[in-house]
């Protein structure tokens, strides 16, 4: 389950699937947990277009949205809530899906791999925002200081850090049951968040994230923070 | 990867001896260049005094040490080193090491060194990120981090193993490899310094579990004995109500409700309340908030309330430069009669310039007054941050402040005393704008049934009180459907709209005369506080108190509420409803046949319409910067003119002195002129 975005009327549970190639997934939606719709993939242009409306969803899959600046004459296909919410998923998962470090790791076939050895971050690390990464593709290794580097490992440090988000402060970090929990919630999409219980002598690693929210990007994050 | 090394010693006569094999042989290879390698070996030595600070400058100063001794025996050490770290130094370390092949000789050396510098080649994969020599520096600087507990690190270590191996000249050193390295660790040892291995020091570990651990059993420790039912005290039953949010979603979890009901449950024995309820939580950067909403009993003012502010009297801002008129109009308004006193006293002290001032004209509004116990404040307010927690009071709210926040728009962080910083300035701690905050979203969101709340038709003509008409629970209330509660029209407010001005009754700030309040419905007036003249003062209004939701503005083209079941399958009478706000996203009523309750579950702020536009927070726009003065085109009152240079001065001068003298030759001698002439000097 990826996440439920609440509409006006109706709410939308959404559940993404991936085979071996994880960033290629795909994506069903359901208002009732029962009946499940694929959503259709979306073009860069619809993409941009999409990420113009801000305004809240209704719950009804087939509707269609007024674009606010249509210079473009109208070859296109207005957008229907469908897939505005193909593209709003594309977008949240660009921004602000994240794992945490070590999780995943790389071999030496440039492939990625989900960890099963995973145990969990420190209790230092836990809180510190440079032990989780974006999952996303497109990520180059920066290497400015040796200091920096003399803590990277090239196998498990394979994406963008979080820590370099602008603006400081979208993430907001929570430390939850004295300690044992820690959930990282994003201002960016508020909404979003990701929770992480480190394995001790008595309990599992877990991490997990998840969307819970409107399904509306907050633009006035610099000014609220 | 051993064998491109190999080429190149046998190639430099060292002598033969794997590298891949242990310290011994490469001591043997050593023992010919010994001298130098000690060299090296001190050069570290010395080096390993400083803190491991100048992490470049070492690394510099054994590239120049192996400059001096040769390449080789500077390889051989690095390659030493790297063995033994390889060893003892992380997996990753060692896949580093040796996915690359061979370090070779710094490249980044200057090149006078005469010996053959063999380039070796290797097969570096392609997409190498890093250089070799970068790799190596990568390397050693990680051996380089002091560990915490000890403040010595990997490298220092090592080569202070080496040295005394060296030193001492023993035979098999890596069986006793160990022992080797305890007894260096041994010398450093400082029994009761700060910060040797803690054998000796008693430690005392607090875990943050077990904190909290103990906190949450404190809250298990009431005493229900003393506690009767009847004790006055309206309690609300948490549990039930939670299994009502359960079914909207809107749970925070069985655990932490439980934990919130008990600590709701000392509050009200600690601070002796009359009646609570559990208002919801706001979610913050660094901290969440729990608020309840209480009713108090009796006046209790020696708490510690965050919040509170010394509000500044307007005298003391306007620097003294007011009408009279307007201090006698502010002595009406005043809050404290002793500060009033105070401040006539220093007024008269500061008055006084030594010229003329300018009065102002234009009159500031006053202070207004905050309610007290009534209107927007009838409820107190209790926060904690996390359950279990100390519970704060906030203050109450203040009407200027309310006003700035509904212009600004910013995050919570968890922190009451944090100063929020804005534009328009809100200068007040986070404890005010949580309080704004709350009774915005209470006075716009707190609903209940038609019929829950009657007005109170015993305590005089609703024209003439000062407040909302005070309303209290209707006991003929007789519960509606569940149908009935799923339309939006069967809902009312119950708590009394906020004016613009911060109130919930008119209040008119320059207090000429006491308007009446004007309780239609619909058109709100906004006070014009900028007219030179009170009377045009214009009261301002809103809804009245008790008209169903469903009149309530649109939300852009949404319903600014919006009712649903909770469940899908559940027959009609079973199935709650779900009353949603659109305008404040997070607060919810829930309601099943005959109990409902509200509560917020949010970031505290309001969702302003439904375009694109209103997205965006467009900031109140900053006020006009002043202009230079525009002169009036046809009435030329000021006109420009060029001094006179010095030339034309005196020769002016001579003109009026010639004047005079001539005046004086005309006439005859008399006194006047004479007394003409002496004026003249």
């Amino acid at each position: 389950l990826w996440g439920r975005i609440l509409g006006v009327q109706k709410d939308y549970f959404i559940a993404q699937c991936w085979n071996d190639d994880i960033f290629d997934r795909k994506y069903f939606y359901s208002t009732d947990t029962i009946t499940w719709l694929q959503l259709p993939e979306i073009t860069e242009e619809e993409l941009k277009d999409i990420s113009q409306i801000y305004s809240r969803f209704i719950g009804d899959p087939s509707y269609e949205y007024q674009l606010p600046n249509p210079n473009q004459p109208q070859e296109k296909e207005p957008i229907n809530e469908e897939k505005r919410l193909s593209g709003v998923i594309k977008m949240i998962n660009y921004d602000v899906e994240i794992i945490p470090r070590g999780s995943y790791y790389q071999d030496r076939l440039k492939k990625i791999h989900f960890n099963y050895k995973f145990k969990g971050l420190s209790e230092k690390e836990m809180i510190d925002l440079t032990s989780y990464f974006h999952f996303r593709s497109g990520f180059k290794l920066s290497l400015d200081t040796i200091e920096d580097r003399i803590d990277i490992d090239q196998s498990i440090d394979i994406f963008d850090n979080i820590e370099k988000d602008k603006p400081d402060g979208t993430w907001s970090l929570q430390v939850e049951h004295g300690g044992s929990t820690i959930t990282l919630k994003s201002l960016l999409w508020p909404g979003y968040f990701f929770f992480h219980t480190p394995r001790t002598a008595m309990r599992q690693c877990k991490f997990g994230s998840m969307y819970n929210g409107y399904g509306i990007k907050n633009v006035n994050l610099g000014i609220m923070l | 990867m051993s064998d491109a090394v190999n080429q190149d010693e046998t190639s430099e006569n060292i002598g033969g001896g794997e590298q891949t094999i242990a310290p011994t042989d490469v001591e043997d290879n050593n023992v010919p260049v010994e001298n130098n390698e000690e060299n090296n070996v001190a050069v570290n030595e010395g080096n390993t005094e400083q803190d491991g600070g100048d992490k470049e400058e070492k690394s510099t100063t054994n590239e120049d040490s192996n400059k001096t001794s040769g390449e080789e025996s500077g390889e051989n050490i690095e390659n030493n080193e790297e063995k033994t770290e390889g060893n003892e130094a992380n997996n990753d370390e060692e896949k580093v090491s040796e996915e690359k092949t061979e370090p070779p000789p710094p490249q980044e050396e200057p090149k006078p060194v005469e010996e053959n510098v063999k380039k070796i080649t290797f097969s570096i994969p392609k997409d190498c990120v890093l250089t070799e020599t970068e790799e190596l520096l990568v390397a050693k600087t990680f051996l380089m981090k002091n560990s915490e507990k000890t403040n010595t690190n990997t490298y220092d270590h090592m080569s202070q193993i080496i040295m005394s191996i060296l030193d001492s000249k023993i035979d098999n050193a890596v069986d006793i490899f160990e022992t080797l390295s305890t007894q260096v660790k041994k010398k450093k040892f400082v029994p009761d310094s700060f910060n040797s291995f803690g054998e000796f020091r008693y430690v005392k570990e607090t875990k943050e579990e077990l904190e909290d651990a103990h906190v949450k059993m404190e809250l298990f420790q009431v005493d229900n004995e003393d506690g009767h039912a009847d004790d006055g005290n309206e309690m609300p039953d948490l549990m039930s109500i939670s299994n009502l949010f359960e079914w909207a979603g809107l749970s925070l979890g069985k655990e932490e409700t439980f934990l919130i009901n008990a600590s709701m449950q000392r509050l009200m024995t600690e601070k002796g309340l009359k009646s609570m309820r559990f208002w919801g939580k706001i979610y913050g950067t660094k901290k969440n908030y729990y608020i309840v909403e209480a009713d108090q009993k009796d006046e209790d003012d020696d708490e510690e309330v965050y919040g509170e502010d010394d509000l500044p009297n307007p005298e003391e801002e306007e620097e003294g430069n007011l009408d009279n008129e307007n201090d006698d109009e502010k002595e009406k308004e005043k809050e404290n009669e002793n500060e009033n006193d105070e401040n006539e006293v220093q007024e008269s002290q500061i008055e006084e310039p030594e010229y003329p001032v300018p009065k102002i004209k234009i009159k500031k509004p006053n202070t207004l007054t905050k309610e007290i116990k009534t209107g927007i404040n009838k409820y107190m307010y209790y926060v904690c941050n996390y359950v279990g927690g100390p519970w704060y009071k906030l203050a109450d709210v203040i009407p200027e402040k309310l006003q700035i926040s509904r212009k600004i728009r910013k995050y919570f962080t968890g922190d009451l005393n944090h100063e929020i910083i804005s534009y328009p300035p809100f200068e007040g701690s986070e404890a005010q704008y949580l309080r704004c905050q709350i009774a915005r979203i209470s006075a716009a969101t707190s609903i209940c049934p038609t019929g829950y709340y009657v007005f109170d038709t015993e305590d005089g003509e609703p024209e003439d009180t000062e407040g909302p008409q005070p309303i209290i629970v209707n006991t003929e209330f007789e519960a509606l459907s569940n149908d009935q509660l799923l339309d939006l029209s069967n809902w009312v407010h119950h708590v009394p709209y906020i004016l613009p001005q911060g109130k919930t009754s008119w209040e008119n700030p320059f207090g000429s005369e006491e308007d009446e309040e004007n309780e239609e419905e619909g058109s709100e007036e906004e006070g014009s506080e900028e007219e030179n003249e009170a009377e045009r003062v214009e009261p301002e209004s809103g809804p009245q108190l008790l008209t169903p939701i469903s009149q309530d503005d649109e939300n852009d083209d949404i319903p600014s509420w919006v009712s649903k079941y909770c469940s899908r399958t559940l027959a009609p009478q079973f199935n709650p409803v779900c009353i949603s706000s659109t305008r404040w996203p997070g607060a919810h009523t829930v309601a099943l046949s005959d109990k409902f309750s509200s509560i917020y579950i949010g970031d505290g702020m309001k969702c302003y319409g439904n375009t694109y536009l209103s997205a965006y927070h467009i900031p109140q726009p900053l006020t006009n910067i002043m202009t230079e003065y525009q002169e009036n085109e046809v009435e030329k009152e000021i006109t420009e003119q060029i001094d006179p240079t010095v030339e034309e001065e005196k020769a002016f001068e001579e003109e009026q002195a010639e004047k005079l003298r001539e005046k004086e030759e005309d006439e005859e001698g008399t006194e006047e002129e004479e007394e003409e002439g002496s004026e003249e000097d």
